[in-house]
């Protein structure tokens, strides 16, 4: 008959440990920590033991207590679908009328929004492309590293403001995190330096409600750009009216709830994470061993929110600026001057060099 | 009567003579003690009378001293404890060296057996050595003819140097790292010595400007968390709890690291102890 072995693992180190009769205790060759036998099972039983993380959110219904389109809307919206790219938009014939706003090529594809998700919740525009330009000349200033004649000439090009589709995430994150710490005492005498290290076992567990994480519904959207313009306030959303996008663009939703999920579970993860670990104090070192979240009363909405997407063209090469269409807040990316970049950093190693040598002069 | 008065009067002035002169040795230093002390026998009597001469020109010059100490061990002429610099400050001072109310002059001690040396100026010679980084300088210069035993070769130098610091400071004219009589090489070898961490602290300068300036350009960031989605205080912890496990002491050597930061600190104690006007070390 095989005998089945048990080896436990050092805590603190990981290596195997083996019982000292002389101390009673298990001890660690490698780093020589010493546990009760007692604290090793219930460890070893703890980080062996592994818990799926539960995300329970809803099922999503299209159905369920939503708006149907009304007859006028479906008489005037339609979507367009580009033969180039492929990306579609809802509009009203007049918005819809040139070109794509993905990649500038003609529309030419109009079909009914028939079968079409009505959104839940819209956030109407607040800011006028007139608007756009005046925060894209701000939005330069202070960056040394752009090129002059960027600043001086350069103009957004194919201002479009675009009602994105985002699904929003409500949901009550119950978090329970197990964590490795240690409390490190150093001390130098002659030419031996001393360390004490305190292990502890450090036990949290807590709920916390999240309200709306939003995520990008829309595969054409640049999602890195899109969380960027984050947050929106939400305190400022109405019901979906099709009158809020009369003069504007609306992407249709081609991510659906199931994939847009992985995004919202990631960050509620995350945050239940980084606040369970904010609750944690006094140590040098903490690390995680064990993180269970579980998602309770997850609820979904479908929602519009306006964004100002803008192209710019510097040197042969297009630079794409978003801005939140509520507050305000512009990100993007922008050419570099590498000189003025090399400047810099000669600049300040010179500085720093002077400041040496007149250290070295006045010691 | 008259002869009795200018007796009286004679002797009042011989006495205020008496007090002068006394003051003026206490105020303006001692002509007559010895500047080179060789209790170790490493000089010839020729070189010890050269050396005296070298420093006796300082003397009637720029009225300011130079005292050469070369003794066996230091520690067995000491009577409180302490190390060369404590011995050759406290022989300075107590011997009644020095020029003027600051007693300014510089010393230099050496200690052949436990082959330590010291040097250190006062009043304003350490005006004229110690601001244009002179007994730094000296070091550099002096030193490594102590190591190869050839000590009239590193005193003369010494007494040489010494002279020159301090008429280029009585001419307004100071040595300092600009001026044109100095040369860099010491400054160099000291700049060689801490190449390294000048490098490493340039090359960090740079990053640290190239990522902050880059970072300004790119404002396009995914987010991490959705922590400003938490609804305000809806957070409540449930479980807290702390449970000790054990304890582990290690003792090591110190590394490569704690030497460094050792050497370090070392560094900057010798910029303070010259920044006092002291210099020491073993040969």
């Amino acid at each position: 008959m095989a005998e089945e072995m048990i080896i436990y693992k050092c805590p603190d180190c990981g290596a195997d440990i083996q019982f000292s009769a002389g101390q009673g205790k298990m001890t660690c060759r490698y780093c020589d920590g010493e546990f009760d036998v007692s604290e090793l099972v219930d460890y070893d039983k703890g980080a062996t033991e592994k818990k799926p993380e539960k995300f329970n959110w809803k099922d999503f219904d299209e159905k369920k207590d939503r708006l149907d389109w009304s007859t006028e809307e479906l008489s005037k919206l339609s979507t367009y679908r580009c033969a180039h790219c492929g990306g579609e938009i809802i509009g009203d014939g007049t918005t819809m009328s040139s070109k794509c706003p993905y990649c500038d090529n003609p529309v030419v594809i109009g079909e009914s929004i028939t079968g079409l998700l009505r959104p839940d919740y819209i956030i109407p525009f607040k800011n006028t492309a007139e608007d756009v330009s005046k925060i894209f000349a701000n939005f330069l200033k202070g960056k040394f590293l752009l090129p002059s004649s960027f600043k001086k000439h350069n103009r957004p090009e194919n201002i479009k403001g675009i009602y994105v589709p985002f699904w929003l995430f409500d949901c009550d994150s119950d978090g329970k995190g197990e964590y490795t710490a240690t409390k490190i005492t150093s001390w130098r005498a002659g030419d031996y330096r001393y360390t004490k290290t305190d292990y502890y076992n450090v036990y949290r567990a807590g709920t916390m409600t999240f309200l709306d994480i939003p995520v990008d519904g829309s595969s054409k959207m640049d999602d890195a750009f899109m969380e960027s313009i984050e947050p929106f306030d939400y305190r400022e959303a109405v019901s979906f009216n099709a009158a809020y996008l009369a003069g504007f663009m609306s992407d249709r939703y081609d991510v659906d709830v199931k994939r847009s999920i992985v995004r919202a579970n990631q960050r509620v993860y995350s945050s239940t994470s980084d606040v369970l670990k904010t609750t944690i104090h006094g140590y040098n070192v903490v690390s995680a061993k064990k993180l269970d979240v579980n998602i309770k009363e997850g609820d979904i909405s479908y929602a519009l929110l306006p964004v100002w997407m803008m192209n710019t063209v510097y040197k042969d090469k297009t630079y794409t600026i978003a801005m939140n269409g509520q507050t305000g807040k512009m990100v993007g990316e922008l050419p570099i001057d590498y000189r003025k970049l090399a400047l810099a950093m000669v600049g300040a190693s010179l500085i720093v060099l002077a400041i040496i040598l007149f250290l070295f002069t006045i010691l | 009567m008259i002869k009795r008065f200018l007796m009286i009067f004679a002797s009042l002035i011989m006495i205020s003579q008496i007090a002068i002169t006394a003051n003026a040795s206490d105020e303006y230093g001692d002509y007559t003690l010895d500047r080179v002390i060789d209790e170790a026998n490493v000089l010839s009597d020729e070189e010890e009378q050269s050396l005296e001469t070298q420093i006796s020109t300082l003397i009637n010059d720029y009225n300011q001293d130079c005292l050469i100490l070369i003794v066996n061990d230091y520690k067995q002429e000491m009577k409180i404890s302490g190390g060369i610099d404590n011995f050759g400050d406290n022989y300075y001072n107590t011997m009644g060296y020095g020029f003027g109310e600051r007693k300014s002059g510089t010393i230099f001690v050496v200690s052949t057996e436990t082959r330590e040396w010291w040097f250190k100026s006062y009043g304003e010679t350490s005006v004229a050595l110690t601001k244009g980084y002179g007994l730094e300088w000296m070091e550099y210069k002096v030193i490594d003819e102590l190591s190869d035993d050839k000590y009239y070769e590193c005193f003369d130098q010494f007494a040489e140097y010494t002279y020159d610091f301090v008429k280029e400071k009585e001419e307004n004219t100071p040595y300092g790292f600009f001026h044109p009589k100095l040369d860099s090489e010491p400054y160099l070898a000291k700049l060689r010595k801490r190449l390294i961490i000048i490098v490493l602290l340039v090359v960090a300068v740079m990053t640290f400007v190239a990522v902050f300036l880059l970072r300004s350009m790119r404002t396009v960031k995914r987010q991490t968390n959705a922590t400003q989605y938490r609804e305000r205080g809806s957070f409540r912890l449930d479980i807290k709890k702390d449970e000790f496990i054990g304890s582990v002491e290690k003792t090591d050597a110190l590394g490569i690291i704690g030497k460094i930061l050792l050497g370090l600190l070392a560094i900057l104690a010798a910029g303070a102890s010259s920044k006092s006007g002291g210099r020491g070390g073993r040969y």
